[in-house]
């Protein structure tokens, strides 16, 4: 798999934000944000997901530590080429200090995929997405 | 200079045909490499304690070909699993004890699957057993039906006692090891190579397969292409293991719809034999993930399971109602299919692709070389029903 990060998407590191980000310490993980300042870091367990096979997206939400509880976060992923998602529902469970665990993800076809990050309370609702192409 | 003249003669009509010879980019290559190795790896089912035992096995087989286990006494598995047509059955859609509404699936290389049953109603080879036994229009019988059938059978009881220990009193329990039992048996049954497998593994390190047929690679290069065949089809069984609408009817009669992927979940979340249950063998409960994690979208309505492409020879007619009689008649779905015939919220990749009639034939000419005729032999039985090894 070659994952691709798209262009617009925000190293944390060297912005003004990650001075005040208190970001858990994720191991070899990518950052997000968005322009309203939600920020998290995340990875693919295992790192390089295949096409069929089960894996986890574990992140910390950095800027909004202490707001998220795992029913506050979602985590998806879509073919927006293809106008569908996966077909499993991924479950997030606390793994640490702002850490979480997507469990139960899974790539089922080749092609562009758009993974989501979203934290739904409290309001407003903030959400950062990133493309990734799998084959 | 004579000579060289005359070479130059008959070299122009073979470069003319080297010209025609399709060519991979690199991007095809890693596609079609994708499709290999094969066989795959051999693995043992972890919520199956019996898988890849012996005695297991050989029970199976029996079980496999008796008419015991049905309720009027005259059905087998193998009456609509028949070994010469990939253990399938040549027909539409079958007569059990009364008619089934979908096409009876060949069961070579199933093994492999994650979900069993067009709409995927069972997450375990076991299930997929189950399945037909409690299905009041195939088999039809009960847990104290194949508990009465083991129990009474000297032969039977004795083989199923060496592989499990005495018959237990609940009569689920011992359908689900008999059921095990022939799982462990379906797990042996698998393909073999194939002309394809040979192209790609000289494709992956660079050499040439001169045996290859050109139409079947023109073929493939439509299939990995244009086609988007992959997309769905992939990997070495040419299946992602899920489900998808193609625009296949899902109407079995007027006014009666097969909702596919949609009734399959709500199957199996319902089935006490599915891999959240006791009788999955696994006590990690790591190999029940795809069961906890699975949901019912809206989109399942209408989907069917992507179908292996290995050994398709044998195993005409074709998709989950059987109504397509030919690989050209697939291909002609493919080529001619509206996008209108596919659900509403399905996905958009399903197009007509209008392939020309050549385009037509390399397609099914490269489907052709995913068999082999050897693989689809009368099947030699290797254990007695009357006797206890
Ligand atoms: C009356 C014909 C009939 C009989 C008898 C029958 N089957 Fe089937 N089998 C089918 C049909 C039809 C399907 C597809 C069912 C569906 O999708 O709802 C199927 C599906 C399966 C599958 C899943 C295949 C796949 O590709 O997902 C397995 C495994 C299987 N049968 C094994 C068995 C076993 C073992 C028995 C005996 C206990 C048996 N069948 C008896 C017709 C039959
Ligand atoms: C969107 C996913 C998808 C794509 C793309 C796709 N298929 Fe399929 N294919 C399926 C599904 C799902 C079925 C079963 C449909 C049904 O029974 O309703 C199927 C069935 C088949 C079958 C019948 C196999 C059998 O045992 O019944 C063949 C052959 C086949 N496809 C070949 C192809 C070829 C060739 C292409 C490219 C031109 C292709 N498919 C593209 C999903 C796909």
């Amino acid at each position: 798999m070659r994952a691709l990060l798209v262009a617009g998407v925000l190293l944390l590191a060297g912005t003004a934000q990650a001075v005040a980000c208190q970001m858990p310490v994720l191991e070899a993980a990518r950052t997000l944000t968005d322009d309203k300042g939600f920020a998290l870091a995340w990875r693919f367990v295992p790192a390089q997901p295949k096409i069929g096979e089960f894996f986890a997206v574990e992140f910390a939400v950095c800027n909004r530590a202490g707001s998220a509880t795992p029913e506050t976060l979602r985590v998806d992923a879509t073919m927006p080429a293809h106008r569908h998602g996966m077909n499993f529902q991924p479950k997030i469970a606390a793994i640490g200090p702002n850490t979480y665990r997507a469990e139960g993800m899974m790539f089922h076809m080749p092609g562009k995929w758009q993974l989501v990050f979203e934290q739904r309370a409290p309001a407003p609702s903030v959400r950062v997405t990133t493309d990734i192409e799998i084959e | 200079m004579k000579r060289r003249l005359l070479a130059l003669v008959f070299l122009a009509p073979i470069s003319a045909a080297l010209a025609q010879q399709p060519t991979f980019t690199p991007a095809e290559i890693r596609k079609i490499v994708g499709h290999g190795p094969w066989p795959p790896p051999a693995t043992l089912d972890a919520g199956n304690r019996v898988s890849g035992k012996p005695d297991a096995i050989a029970l199976g087989e029996i079980l496999f070909f008796s008419t015991k286990l049905s309720g009027n006494g005259q059905l087998a598995c193998a009456t609509c699993h028949v070994p010469e047509l990939g253990w399938s059955d040549g027909k539409k859609t079958p007569n059990g004890l009364s008619a089934v509404d979908r096409n009876t699936p060949g069961l070579l290389n199933i093994r492999l699957n994650r979900w069993f049953g067009w709409d995927g109603g069972s997450d375990s080879l076991m299930g997929s057993v189950i399945r037909p036994w409690l299905d009041t229009r195939e088999m039809g019988v009960s847990p104290v039906h194949v508990a009465k059938a083991l129990r009474e059978d000297a032969a039977l009881a004795c083989r199923y006692r060496k592989i499990f220990g005495p018959l237990e009193s609940d009569d689920a329990v011992v359908m689900a090891n008999a059921a095990k039992a022939i799982a462990a048996f379906q797990e042996t049954l698998a393909t073999s190579r194939t002309p394809f497998d040979d192209f790609r593994d000289a494709l992956a390190v660079g050499r040439a397969d001169p045996s290859y047929p050109e139409a079947a690679k023109r073929g493939l290069k439509i299939f990995v292409g244009k086609g988007d065949c992959q997309l769905c089809h992939f990997g070495p069984a040419f299946t992602n293991g899920e489900f998808h609408d193609t625009g296949i009817s899902q109407f079995i009669a007027p006014g009666k719809i097969d909702n596919g992927r949609f009734g399959g979940i709500k199957f199996l979340r319902e089935s006490q034999f599915n891999r959240l249950g006791r009788f999955n063998d696994d006590a990690t409960g790591a190999n029940a993930v795809a069961t906890r994690h699975v949901e019912t979208t809206h989109r399942n309505w209408g989907e069917f399971k992507v179908p292996t492409l290995r050994n398709l020879e044998a195993t005409v007619p074709y998709m989950h109602n059987g109504s397509l009689a030919s690989l050209h008649d697939v291909v002609k779905h493919y080529s001619e299919v509206s996008p209108d015939r596919v659900h509403s919220d399905g996905e958009a990749l399903i197009r007509p692709l209008r392939l020309s009639a050549q385009e037509s034939d390399d397609l099914v000419a490269f489907l052709r070389t995913l068999s082999v005729a050897a693989d689809n032999r009368p099947f030699q039985k290797r254990h007695d029903s009357r006797t206890c090894e």
